[in-house]
């Protein structure tokens, strides 16, 4: 046996607690201690019981930053694994707990990013003291950054089923967290890294829309509301705010660049061959990938000015998430029920940027689109459809 | 190295707190005969004194001698207790509000009276075990030095820590770092942080397995009869079942003794990868200061500077409904704050009110806030007052009553960025005098010291606090 001698630099690691830590309370610890008394697996009992502590302080700590926020109190059962998912104010989260030791990275099952059910729009990393009965909440992640950061990292699973996340990509500031969760709405988020790659793409031709098994279809319609269909949500569509610049928009850096100046630049230029979009016009965008291509796809809805039938009108933009030219050879098309009505390829004499196409239908019927990333890639997508009676829960 | 006067200058606590040092004739003779060439040496090899000490006090040495040295080494002990709280004094005493006289009537236990050394008076005191006691008794040379093994049990002390806890110094124990660690980090940890062979990280995962079963269930259940602080080390009937548990899992025939060592190796290196995993994070710097407040506001100021202009449009576009607003805001965090205070025991309500008063209307440090409102240390009231995010909880009210007020507005908030982008616009807006006053403070050092801060958020909650206090 090995003696090891101990060094005494490591002794001297009293810490400071952070002034944000956030007490435990007696009848937590004890509900905590009662709530992983159900669970008989030892080993899983006691991140149970680690991560009840947290998901209680964290709730309290919600609360008392947003007192008009409802958080529920989870079930052993969902407590039990390595995360926690909670739902408040129409955001998923996904609750990660770190015990005294910390880490450079935390883990996170596979599913809780990439299955549509369980994935989330947050992911919130608490710092759980049990011995000193003492919780922080110290740092999170949007999902949208989490995909960001995926793509450029090329994080692969662990063998056991977990990613480990690495905290650089977190944000340690919880404010801003409690500025989403008070602020911005759950659609402008995607949720976790749905669908992957691996799920919307596949390197097949696409399926003609002909093959009738039910298909879960994009209602487009709704986003003349404001709002985003399930469907929508977990392919991560996000709405766009109306083309109309406001008065109130003021132009600072920080906005130039975001998602919502480019989007107006692109409505310029296509007015400028065209290309007329109304006001009362609403869109919605979502990022495809495959291999090191990233583009970017617009559809923009609006009602037809009545004629003999009500009618809608789709425009579909692709374009890439930079603003930069669509990769030669990758082609857009769009079908109905029928036929193929549009197909644009981008090549490299074109004078624009990006492909586009417009279709007009009744409200009765559907387009299906697909792009070919010209990397051996396919994608096809859920059937756009325009029903403006459905309501979304 | 070090002084050899620690071998028979005691020090202990005497009447009414106060720290007294004696010097032990009997001690100071018996060492100056057995180290008679170190006698006039200012610096004196310790580890080599503490190891023949340490063998003369083994039982089969005389009663005389065994004596003596005993007294030296507690002598040192007594000394070196001293130090490590005069350490944890320089590191945390002036934030967290205490000094090392605070902590030594926890340590600085032991009682050396050499008049009194008959055999009554020795069997009386069988029933009280000082630290220097305990320090003694688990020491061992070949593991660690006598500095450090004080150092360590100093550090761990269950009455101490939990003094500093309650002032916000916290030291995590090896037990604890245990239960909180998986498998699958142990083997990452050993692998890639210390380098150790297949099979050594194959034995720690065992060990911590066999660990996990014993020590976690026993802390659940002692948490359930309300058994709560410092997780204490594993009892040697703990660690019976833990190395009865690796012998059957992992053939591993382990003494008690040498299981226990064995997981003291792992915590430390853990504890070494610890350190080294929060050490890699910038020190964060307290922007509670007045002065720090400033600057922070100045970085932003200089860093934003092409965008003044807008930022300045902002406002003014605003300006009525963003005070009207603004007034809204305040009262409404302000009021969530003090209402959740009041669930809370004592006048933390009133403390609350007082200091944030104090803060923005009179200029005052933490420090000096702390004294007038009952509290001990600048820490205590950084944490009741949370400034950052009681600013943070205003803008963020601020942006939805504005929300409110222009529909329009409501559309932005579906665009994360913009959304930053905003909560980041009346940030400076709400700081939008700092500069001048960072300027005036060039000019004239004295200014910005106990005068009431110039800032709109400032002013505005000043204003709301004066006819809060006005209100019965």
């Amino acid at each position: 046996m090995t003696h090891f001698f101990v060094d005494s630099d490591v002794l001297l690691d009293s810490e400071s607690l952070p002034p944000e830590s956030i007490a435990i309370l007696p009848n937590q610890v004890e509900q905590a201690v009662q709530i992983s008394q159900t669970i008989t697996d030892a080993a899983v009992q006691w991140q149970t019981y680690l991560n009840a502590l947290g998901v209680l302080g964290f709730a309290a700590w919600l609360q008392e930053r947003v007192p008009t926020v409802n958080v529920p109190v989870p079930s052993a059962t969902e407590l039990a694994g390595t995360t926690c998912t909670l739902e408040i104010s129409g955001f998923k989260l996904c609750l990660m707990v770190m015990g005294s030791l910390s880490d450079t990275v935390v883990s996170v099952p596979v599913e809780a990013i990439e299955s549509p059910i369980n994935a989330a729009h947050l992911y919130v990393v608490l710092e759980v003291q049990e011995e000193q009965e003492q919780m922080l909440v110290k740092a999170w992640l949007s999902a949208d950054q989490l995909l960001q950061q995926q793509q450029a990292q090329a994080l692969q699973p662990d063998s056991d089923g977990t990613y480990s996340l690495p905290l650089t990509w977190f944000d340690f500031n919880p404010d801003s967290l409690v500025l989403y969760l008070r602020c911005l709405q759950p659609a402008a988020l995607p949720l976790g890294l749905t669908p992957s790659p691996q799920l919307a793409l596949s390197a097949q031709p696409a399926p003609t829309p002909n093959t009738q098994h039910p298909t879960p279809l994009l209602n487009a319609a709704l986003w003349l509301r404001d709002q985003l269909d399930t469907v929508a949500q977990e392919l991560a569509w996000i709405l766009l705010p109306p083309p109309v610049a406001s008065a109130m928009r003021s132009t600072s850096t920080a906005e130039r660049d975001s998602t919502t100046a480019q989007f107006e630049r692109l409505l310029r230029e296509l007015n400028r061959v065209g290309v007329e979009v109304p006001p009362q016009a609403r869109g919605a965008f979502r990022d495809l990938r495959w291999g090191g291509l990233t583009v970017r796809l617009y559809a923009l809805t609006w009602v037809m000015p009545l004629d003999e039938q009500p009618e809608w009108s789709l425009l579909l933009v692709l374009s890439t998430p930079s603003g930069d030219r669509v990769p030669t050879g990758v082609r857009l098309q769009v079908r109905d029920q029928e036929q193929l009505l549009i197909e644009r390829t981008a090549n490299p004499e074109t004078e624009a940027n990006y492909l586009y196409g417009r279709v007009i239908g009744t409200w009765s019927e559907q387009f299906w689109v697909t792009i070919d990333m010209a990397n051996g890639a396919t994608v096809g997508l859920p059937p756009f459809s325009f029903n403006p009676e459905e309501t979304e829960a | 190295m070090g002084s050899i006067v620690k071998y028979w200058r005691f020090v202990r606590m005497g009447t009414l707190g106060k720290r007294q040092v004696e010097e032990i004739a009997l001690a100071k003779a018996f060492f100056q005969q057995q180290f008679a060439d170190l006698v006039g040496q200012t610096d004196v090899p310790d580890a080599s004194i503490q190891r023949q000490l340490w063998q003369m006090i083994q039982p089969n040495e005389s009663s005389d001698q065994r004596q003596y040295a005993e007294w030296c080494l507690r002598c040192y002990i007594s000394n070196q207790i001293e130090q490590s709280c005069l350490q944890l004094e320089t590191q945390f005493g002036s934030e967290h509000g205490f000094t090392r006289y605070d902590l030594f009537p926890f340590v600085l236990d032991d009682v050396l009276d050499v008049r009194l050394r008959d055999k009554a008076t020795a069997s009386n005191a069988v029933s009280y075990r000082s630290l220097a006691t305990e320090i003694l008794e688990s020491f061992d040379p070949v593991k660690a030095g006598l500095s450090t093994w004080v150092t360590r049990l100093v550090r761990h002390h269950k009455e101490l820590n939990a003094f500093l806890l309650e002032r916000g110094v916290y030291l995590v124990s090896d037990w604890a770092i245990l239960n909180d660690t998986t498998p699958k980090q142990v083997q990452r940890i050993l692998a890639d942080f210390h380098s150790l062979s297949a099979a050594e990280i194959q034995t720690a995962v065992h060990l911590l397995n066999a660990y996990h079963q014993v020590y976690r269930q026993d802390r659940l259940k002692q948490r359930q009869v309300g058994i709560k602080g410092q997780c204490a080390p594993p009892t040697s009937e703990q660690l019976q079942r833990i190395a009865t548990d690796l012998r059957k899992t992992a053939s591993l025939t382990w003494s008690v003794e040498a299981t226990l060592s064995q997981l003291q190796t792992l915590a430390t290196q853990l504890r070494q990868y610890r350190i080294y995993v929060r050490g890699g994070s910038a020190p964060v710097e307290s922007l509670d200061q007045p002065e720090n407040q400033s600057l922070a506001v100045a970085m932003q100021v200089a860093e934003r500077d092409d965008t003044q202009d807008e930022q300045n449009e902002f406002l003014a576009f605003y300006r009525d409904l963003f005070l009207r607003c603004l007034d809204q805001s305040l009262e409404q965090v302000t009021g969530d704050r003090l209402s959740s205070l009041q669930r809370k025991k004592g006048d933390t309500a009133q403390q609350f009110l007082l200091a944030l008063q104090l803060f923005h209307c009179r200029g005052q440090s933490m420090g000096e806030i702390a004294s007038q409102v009952g509290l001990q240390a600048q820490y205590q009231v950084t944490r009741l007052l949370k400034l950052k995010e009681f600013r943070a909880d205003v803008r963020q009210q601020l942006l939805l009553n504005l929300r409110d007020r222009i529909l329009e507005k409501a559309k932005d908030y579906t665009d994360p960025d913009r959304l930053q982008a905003l909560d980041q616009q009346i940030e400076t807006a709400l700081d939008e005098q700092i500069a001048t006053v960072m300027q005036q403070a060039e000019a004239e050092t004295s200014v910005a010291k106990n005068s009431p801060l110039a800032s709109l958020f400032a002013r505005r909650l000043c204003h709301h606090l004066d006819t809060r206090s006005v209100k019965p």
